[in-house]
């Protein structure tokens, strides 16, 4: 079937027509011919009430003998007793009209008696035949101008729909049109009613491109100046290096140079974890929560180690949750990584896994100096980073994590601890849970 | 050093997945048959035992998650 609205429209709009015009073509075409009949039956009566009264004229027409025929219409005008009767003219012919067969001569004959004064009869009779065909051809003449309109309808129609559609065709040259990174709201004005709540959906649309085309950028212009930083100081400490006269000098200036690798590599490896939770959809399947947990503890063990913090694991309800493993591992992953950055020596990190009602709650918890209220949310900007804390992380693992809750139908937040300081990061998503 | 099959059970489970943490679940269902009585604080008296004759850095605990033997790095 074909999908475009305007030949369809244009198809269904000429078949009405048509099938109007045939039906009307129809009726026009029976009631044209049934008048001509009509007509013409009032052509032989009136042809019998004149021949009453004139005998002797009759007969000077009737030169022949006892038939006048008129090679047009060939009406035959007969007076009964006085001239024979022909074969076909069955006797006792009631006053009227009939149509009778004449098997010898033209066929059907319509025949009309009168019954004259004298006891007499006047027969008038036409063959049908052409009585048929000058009603067909006058019927036929009426139905010439309907014929000639249909195809000037339908041509019309065709170029009204086409007219009509226009103004949808030239929004999407107007889309077309655009550049992807500096759409415009496409004009409400000149548009049908109906396509108004489309072209609003469109260009609400937009402004959502608009927006994250502009974040997109901004992200892309902080990364390359995140980047450039330990960059800069990297090719410093190389020249600092290349200065170096023993070789113990040396061996101590290599180390700043490894740490601003190291922070360089990391800073990258977010950035491409960020890159991946924004790519697209990941399947989901039901995660037991606290293997993951002990995975990452695992992994964090050696860092925690090294700066003498506690870290361990609160088990308060074993908690599934449906979600794409990575993006989980993502978001507790930063978690770990900034509390155990924010935890000062001998201090305690905790991963507690508990519920809410219908949600899950994962949570971790630090014994660090927390983040004052007003910073809570911006902390959660790429890059942004508290007062005092410069050049540590990457700035970029609290905007992961929380990519990442986002696309998992979570949400993560942070929190006072109640008891003592320190600070709880908490995720939160709806659970399946087993109690 | 002799340890018991059960203390053999349990450093076994340890030792066939390094860095992993098991939990004391998790133990339990590896040290012990189907329809075993099991006393709740049997793991720790376990390992308790194992450190006792093999040293107490063999054996890791995690707060709130389990045990673990550190994989050779």
């Amino acid at each position: 079937m074909n999908r475009s609205l305007q030949s369809r429209l244009s198809l269904m709009l000429a078949l009405a027509i048509l099938i109007g015009g045939v039906a009307a073509s129809l009726v026009s075409f029976y009631f044209a011919y049934s008048e001509a009949q009509e007509f013409q039956d009032d052509a032989l009566r009136q042809v019998a009430s004149l021949s009453v009264g004139g005998d002797s004229e009759t007969r000077r027409f009737n030169s022949v003998g006892r038939q006048m025929a008129d090679p047009e219409s060939r009406i035959q005008i007969i007076r009964l007793p006085q001239e024979p009767s022909p074969a076909w003219l069955t006797t006792g012919l009631k006053p009227g009209f009939q149509t009778v067969n004449d098997s010898s001569g033209p066929g059907f004959m319509r025949v009309f008696v009168r019954a004259v004064s004298d006891g007499g009869r006047i027969v008038v009779a036409q063959p049908t035949e052409s009585r048929d065909e000058i009603a067909r051809n006058s019927a036929l003449r009426t139905l010439i101008p309907l014929l000639l309109l249909l195809p000037v309808l339908i041509a019309l129609t065709a170029s009204i729909v086409r007219g009509e559609l226009a103004s949808v065709r030239r929004l999407s040259e107007r889309l077309d049109g655009q550049a992807a990174d500096q759409t415009q709201a496409l004009p409400e004005q000149h548009v049908p009613d109906e396509m108004i709540p489309f072209v609003q959906s469109i260009n609400r649309l937009l402004v959502r491109v608009n927006r994250l085309v502009s974040e997109q950028r901004r992200f892309i212009a902080d990364a390359a100046h995140e980047l450039r930083t330990p960059l800069t100081a990297l090719s410093l400490q190389v020249q600092n290096l290349e200065r170096a006269d023993t070789e113990e000098t040396m061996r101590e200036r290599t180390i700043p140079l490894k740490a601003g690798i190291e922070r360089a590599r990391h800073l990258t490896e977010q950035l491409l974890s960020l890159a991946r939770t924004q790519a697209g959809t990941v399947p989901m399947e039901s995660i037991e929560v606290s293997r993951v947990a002990r995975e990452l503890i695992v992994e964090y063990l050696p860092l925690a180690e090294a700066k003498d913090i506690d870290l361990g694991l609160d088990e308060q309800y074993s908690v599934s949750v449906p979600a794409a493993p990575e993006q989980l591992r993502l978001i507790l992953k930063n978690a770990l990584d900034n509390a155990l950055r924010y935890t000062p020596a001998k201090g305690e990190v905790t991963v507690r896994l508990s519920r809410d009602r219908d949600d899950a709650l994962i949570e971790v918890l630090d014994s660090g100096a927390g983040i004052p209220e007003l910073e809570r949310e911006r902390v959660f900007d790429p890059f942004h980073r508290m007062a005092g804390t410069e050049g540590e992380g990457s700035g970029l693992g609290l905007a992961i994590a929380r990519d990442a809750a986002t696309r998992l139908g979570g949400a993560v937040s942070l929190h006072d601890r109640r008891e003592g300081n320190g600070l709880i990061f908490r995720y939160r998503q709806p659970l399946s849970i087993k109690p | 050093v002799l340890l018991s099959g059960r203390e053999f059970a349990l450093l076994q489970a340890l030792l066939l997945r390094p860095g992993t943490i098991l939990t004391r679940a998790e133990l339990e269902e590896r040290i012990y048959g189907w329809n075993e009585e099991v006393e709740s604080n049997a793991v720790d008296f376990l390992i308790h035992g194992v450190r006792r004759k093999l040293g107490a850095d063999v054996i890791r605990n995690v707060r709130g998650a389990g045990w673990m033997v550190e994989k050779a790095s």
